[in-house]
């Protein structure tokens, strides 16, 4: 990109993220001009983004680029894409359930075998750790166990939590808590880099008050 | 028609990806790859029939004259404008992601300083509710409480300049309790997200359908 | 799902990087033809992209990963770290500054730093006095009632 383009660029960056700081004085018409930009460019970017790396690659070259039945299988996720769109007339509407089934199912098969190999299996695994002895590795290792098993007991709903039950979830809670407490530090963190990054593009890109 | 041929797309597709994982072999071994490969194009074509529904939206409240039909005016062009600068990167440069392409000109001015702004306003918010709600009200929110702080202060150079509790003490909330509970939650909510699988191949969960 | 396509030879669908060069010919992707040719995957997300690379890349081609993620998304990343699906997360600024001064390079990581202890500090002090606005308001609750 050419200098002139870059500063151009930079001054309608700047605008945008002055307007949407513009929202901690109050809701007003600039705000609002940038988040509708914000919504316009982002589902433009998107559709791009999946014609470009999923759609054209994968059903317009494909179909160009192979032989025989791997060429003419292809149709049928272009017919089942193209069925999809079959909802812009009512009377035909009824069709895309035939696609969003296909979705369904894909992410229904994948939902078993992705979620049991690549969650459970292996964090069960990881879990059940040694205990060796009266040594602070083996004490966080019970801690982690008892942690893991009570957060699963804390949302077991179908009996009341009373007795023993009621116990354990009363332990749940702590371990819950302590990982929100985390989890909120962290997000603090997050935006509060985010808005470093904003502060310093302000200063620096746009100003050139510091380098 | 209208309800058993889905529920039979559905089922054999799961069916199949199912099969596909334990039977590597021909004629499934590949078929979980091609299933994606179908997936990922029919979801292309779902992803324009959710932007043509945002498209006639916003086309309405302009053409009726409602309030805000600047905004989406605004919202339209922007749309337009992205679309049209992703073709043109992409005849002109064989990619709308190629460096030169306008479509990335967009992207670094446009969508970047949009959505990190968005987010670092909530640094704002967040501060705001640290003061308003963040209060020991009891044992579980002082707990809340206490491990938040904590681990804002063992994740900046002051906190171990203050004492080397805080670094010691963040890093242990995060590998044993913060962890333990994560995984609980998301051991939970694999399994659910399992069983909701196997209903919806089953067909005893059909609201999609709806 | 371009994750699983890396399985096979990505090329098919994935010839060229962003400014158009044929990845064929770039030594440094040369000789790459799926995951078993990669020794170690290193990726920056945010969003819930790591538990697909973990669920699908992980679990099925056993790839080795490392991950770069916003702090955010960290805690999330902190149980495949210990039970081994990923080899290494850097986690937020701090993450990023660590790295900076563990490869001698300082940036803008690091620079942040101060301005995020800062912040930390401020948020620190809404909390403490607004548990001292509680708790003076309630200890005269009590003595009015």
């Amino acid at each position: 990109m050419g200098s002139t383009t870059m500063l151009i660029g930079t001054w309608l960056a700047g605008f945008l993220t002055l307007a949407i700081f513009s929202f901690l004085y109050k809701d007003n018409p600039v705000y609002k001009l940038a988040e509708h930009i914000y919504v316009g460019v982002s589902a433009g970017y998107w559709l791009i983004y999946v014609a470009f790396f999923d759609v054209y690659p994968m059903l317009i070259q494909g179909f160009q680029n192979e032989t025989g039945l791997e060429k003419w299988i292809l149709l049928v996720p272009g017919a089942l894409g193209l069925i999809m769109l079959s909802r812009w007339f009512p009377k035909t509407a009824w069709l895309s359930r035939w696609p969003i089934a296909f979705t369904v199912g894909v992410g229904a098969g994948l939902g078993i075998t992705a979620n049991l190999q690549g969650y459970v299996m292996p964090q069960m695994q990881a879990t059940l750790l040694p205990v060796t002895g009266w040594n602070i590795v083996s004490l966080n290792n019970v801690i982690l166990t008892v942690g893991v098993i009570t957060t699963i007991l804390y949302f077991y709903f179908s009996k009341p939590h009373k007795g023993a039950l009621g116990w354990m979830a009363r332990v749940g809670i702590v371990f819950i808590m302590v990982s929100f407490g985390a989890s909120f530090g962290y997000t603090l963190m997050a935006r509060i880099s985010l808005l470093i990054g904003r502060l310093y593009f302000l200063l620096s890109d746009l100003l050139h008050v510091i380098d | 028609m209208k309800r058993t041929v889905p529920l039979l797309i559905t089922f054999l597709t799961g069916f199949f990806l199912i099969v596909s994982f334990f039977v590597p072999h021909e004629p499934f071994g590949q078929l979980e790859q091609r299933l994606l490969v179908w997936f990922a194009i029919v979801s292309g074509f779902a992803m324009l029939l959710g932007v043509d529904s945002l498209f006639r939206a916003h086309l309405r409240r302009i053409i009726r004259a409602r309030e805000g039909r600047w905004h989406s005016l605004a919202l339209l062009l922007s749309l337009v404008v992205t679309l049209v600068v992703g073709i043109i990167g992409f005849v002109k440069f064989g990619s709308p992601f190629h460096m030169q392409s306008p479509f990335m000109f967009v992207y670094t001015y446009g969508i970047i300083p949009l959505q990190a702004t968005m987010f670092a306003l909530l640094a704002f918010y967040i501060a705001s509710a640290s003061y308003r709600a963040f209060r020991a009200r009891n044992t579980v929110a002082t707990l809340l409480l206490v491990s938040a702080v904590i681990v804002m202060l063992g994740r900046v150079p002051i906190g171990a300049a203050i004492s080397q509790f805080f670094p010691v003490a963040q890093e242990w909330i995060m590998d044993v309790p913060q962890l333990a509970a994560k995984r609980g939650i998301q051991i939970g909510a694999a399994l659910g997200a399992v069983s909701m699988s196997l209903r919806i191949l089953l067909g005893i969960e059909r609201s999609y359908l709806s | 799902m371009a994750l699983e396509q890396v399985a096979a030879e990505y090329d098919k669908e994935y010839g060229v990087d962003y400014v158009d060069l044929p990845l064929r010919e770039m030594p440094v992707t040369a000789d790459i033809h799926s995951y078993d040719d990669i020794d170690l995957l290193f990726g920056f997300e945010h969003g819930a992209v790591i538990d697909y690379w973990v669920r699908y890349t992980q679990a099925r081609f056993d790839q080795k990963m490392t991950f770069g993620t916003t702090a955010v998304m960290a805690p999330d990343a902190y149980p495949y770290l210990q039970s081994g699906q990923i080899e290494g997360l850097v986690g937020g600024l701090k993450g990023a500054a660590e790295y900076e001064t563990l490869i001698g390079q300082p940036g803008l990581g690091t620079r942040g730093m101060p301005a995020q202890q800062w912040a930390h500090l401020l948020v620190i002090g809404f909390i403490v006095l607004g548990n001292l606005g509680y708790y003076f308001t309630r200890k005269r609750g009590r003595r009015v009632a």
